[in-house]
């Protein structure tokens, strides 16, 4: 037993060691950023020597200390880490006079218990000024309840669920990024009237999103005289859509609307071809179908029409600004997330800009948000009395080049798109 | 009367607790304490009587739901609504019990877990009348009936959270010294021979399963209403699957330990991801630790503790596991 016991006394001690060994190897991979505190002034003009002591000194930054709400565990890391990529990417390189942003990361992993949890210890202990981040439409509804309550502003960056920023919502909320149904309703009034295709179909993955967004899809198709004649819903993150695809009859149906994402999105491209139903029958698609996996997509995706936020090849100086930092930082082509959490950040660093870093009016702060117009990479963008942004809306055409590179290519822009948007 | 005397002074402590700590801490000690109870009443099935459930959270939630709907939907008042909530997971236990304790073992933890899925999935998939994956916000306390206390402020939620959970803990005590609570642990250790005593296991059984259940029930309308919101996420397999942990990293069937096992690891993980971004793997190889170093839980501390002093004495008079350290 005294053996026993020391085994067990020595076992802990190695393992406490080798968890210390672990815990400080697995400092935050992203370190905290700190815009740099602004250069020291020039000499003092020869005046009189005290008050050229005092202008010599370096006025105080005002911190600012963002709390960024993103999931980095769970089935939604990939997306969150790319979106806090963009966030950071902009503090990196854009630097607020007299103002030291500081961002505080905290991990939701996707869940709506730990996202409120870590929004309670982000406001209540680091004592952040704001919120920003969130994925997935789940964690915003009780997110917004609790910015509300808590008097903290929240500005979602991804998320799109419509609940939280209808008529009755909280003046606390801001999204940048488009809600669900945004890019849908457009592609419903294009599908139908500018490509003249008016027997469509559905297929979007069976939960809160793909709901929303053929929902609203469906709805402007059928205003503008198309017909819907069969609603696929096959659960969340299918990728064999053989059961699905045979419920669409290519005698009848000419086009077909498919909210699906990652690998789900490259395994429906490629079924269709097998199902013999492409290129008979045009997909067209929303926001985030190729984020990250047009290549992988290939050929398959030649022809798809796209209703998207943002696109690689815009050609505005604010996205070229936009690629360049992403080539030097990181390299290679940024997908959809990092550019929404870029233009989210900037969002945030406008407002904090216009008030000279100083948030502890929050209303003030609150009016300087819905006051923003500016031009991102994406385009413009405004917010509507709601607090949801107001952006374009692009609809793209995938192109397959002579060298087999697949690129998107803008074909329609439809400006200042509402969430209520209908054609003029 | 040592037991009562000693959940009294905890009680006296946790209550005087708000006095030392910032509001933050009081909102996560409200949080830590439902999780304890929850995992408190988990071990009365899983310790006590030896059944494995992955499903407890449907209860939890269930009763969330439940509560919450009623007051969103039907604007029922709080107290009423509670009490409805808690009522429908027991009703829900009681029907799923009979059927579910008839198997044993991994049997009875697929079959759990197959129930909390269904419950899970009537939650996210019943947009219409759940909220699906939005949940239920906007979901109101219950106003006390002493007019100068107001609930919205946290400390008082705490204080009200904690005379619940403290009579939860008094009467899940109770219950488990109780002919009935010890007869269970018969159930665990030889079923047969207690068949052969003349008892009927497949009663106590369920019994074990509904009281679970109902301190579930409770917990998850504590939880409900200080988030205001509830959510697919409290009904997630995931949170059974926490809590069955914190059964086993508290000792299986000493009551105390689960509970402070529940409490504790819902405090580390919740700081624990402020501190870095690895926090899932640092959590991993806490239970691997706890795990290797203390096979018997939290509650073979005090058993070490006791048998290290007196390890001069011939061994094999003690337990060297301490499974029921608290009770001994």
């Amino acid at each position: 037993m005294n053996i026993q016991f020391r085994n067990a006394r020595t076992a802990c001690r190695t393992l406490g060691l080798t968890a210390g060994l672990i815990l400080s190897a697995c400092q935050p991979a992203q370190p905290e950023a700190t815009a740099a505190p602004p250069a020291a002034t020039e000499a003092p003009a020869p005046a009189d020597t005290e008050e050229a002591m005092v202008e010599t000194e370096e006025p105080m930054p005002t911190a600012v200390k963002i709390g960024v709400l993103n999931p980095t565990t769970g089935g939604l890391a990939f997306f969150g880490e790319l979106s806090n990529q963009g966030i950071q990417l902009y503090f990196d390189n854009n630097r607020i006079e007299s103002v030291d942003v500081e961002l505080v990361y905290a991990d939701t992993a996707g869940d709506p218990q730990q996202a409120l949890d870590q929004a309670r210890r982000l406001v209540e202990q680091e004592e952040v000024d704001f919120l920003m981040g969130l994925v997935n439409s789940a964690v915003v509804v009780p997110l917004a309840q609790f910015a509300d309550e808590a008097q903290v502003p929240l500005l979602t960056v991804i998320a799109g669920a419509q609940a939280p920023l209808g008529p009755n919502s909280s003046p606390y909320v801001f999204r940048s990024a488009m809600a669900n149904g945004q890019q849908d309703r457009p592609l419903g009034w294009y599908t139908a009237s500018e490509l003249g295709l008016t027997q469509g179909a559905t297929a979007a993955w069976d939960f809160l999103v793909g709901e929303e967004r053929a929902g609203s899809f469906a709805e402007m198709f059928t205003d503008t005289g198309g017909t819907i004649l069969t609603e696929q819903k096959p659960p969340l993150g299918t990728t064999d859509y053989g059961p699905y695809l045979s419920q669409i009859d290519p005698s009848a149906i000419e086009v077909v609307y498919a909210f699906f994402a990652g690998p789900g999105a490259i395994s429906f491209l490629q079924q269709m071809g097998e199902f013999g139903l492409s290129p008979d029958i045009q997909v067209v698609a929303s926001g985030y179908f190729t984020a990250g996996v047009l290549g992988a997509m290939g050929g398959s995706a030649e022809g798809l029409v796209q209703a998207a936020q943002y696109t690689t090849v815009l050609d505005t100086p604010e996205n070229k600004t936009f690629l360049e930092l992403y080539e030097a930082q990181i390299g290679g082509e940024p997908s959809v997330y990092v550019e929404e959490g870029y233009l989210g950040a900037e969002v945030a660093a406008r407002a904090i800009e216009s008030l000279g870093g100083d948030l502890s009016d929050i209303q003030a702060f609150l009016d300087a948000l819905a006051g923003l117009d500016f031009d991102g990479p994406s385009g413009p963008i405004r917010f509507d009395k709601n607090g949801q942004s107001v952006r374009n809306v692009y609809i793209t055409r995938v192109v397959v080049g002579e060298d087999g590179t697949v690129q998107h290519e803008v074909i329609y822009v439809i400006e200042d798109v509402t969430l209520d948007w209908t054609p003029e | 009367m040592r037991r009562e005397l000693l959940i009294l002074i905890a009680a006296v402590i946790l209550a005087l607790l708000p006095r030392f700590i910032s509001t933050y801490w009081v909102g996560l000690m409200t949080q830590a304490l439902i999780f304890g109870a929850f995992a408190m009443g988990l071990d009365l099935l899983v310790g006590y009587t030896g059944l494995l459930s992955l499903g407890h959270a449907a209860f939890f939630g269930l009763a969330g739901y439940g509560a919450a709907l009623a007051i969103t939907r039907w604007s029922l008042d709080p107290w009423l609504a509670a009490g409805l909530g808690i009522g429908l997971s027991v009703l829900v236990a009681l029907a799923y019990a009979p059927l579910a304790v008839r198997l044993g073992g991994l049997a009875l933890l697929t079959v759990t877990l197959a129930f909390g899925q269904v419950v899970w999935g009537l939650a996210t998939r019943w947009t219409t009348f759940t909220g699906g994956e939005n949940g239920v916000p906007g979901v109101s306390r219950p106003v006390l009936p002493i007019s100068s206390l107001d609930i919205a402020d946290p400390i008082i939620y705490y204080w009200f959270s904690l005379f619940w959970i403290v009579l939860l803990v008094f009467l899940i005590s109770r219950f488990a010294h109780s002919p009935v609570g010890l007869s269970l642990l018969g159930v665990r250790d030889s079923e047969t021979r207690m068949l052969a005593l003349g008892y009927n296991v497949h009663r106590r059984k369920v019994t074990a399963f509904v009281v679970a259940a109902a301190v579930g029930a409770v917990c998850g309308i504590l939880s409900t209403y200080f988030n205001k919101f509830v959510g697919p996420g409290s009904l997630d397999w995931r949170l059974s699957a926490q809590m069955l942990l914190s059964v086993v990293i508290g000792g299986p069937g000493s009551l105390w330990g689960p509970f402070v096992a529940g409490s504790g690891l819902f405090i580390i993980r919740t700081q624990l991801v402020g501190e870095t971004q690895r926090w899932v793997m640092v959590l991993g190889f806490l239970y691997i630790i706890t795990v290797l170093v203390l096979p018997g839980g939290l509650a073979s501390i005090p058993v070490r503790i006791r048998n290290r002093r007196i390890s001069t004495l011939p061994s094999g008079t003690f337990d060297s596991t301490g499974g029921e350290g608290g009770d001994v």
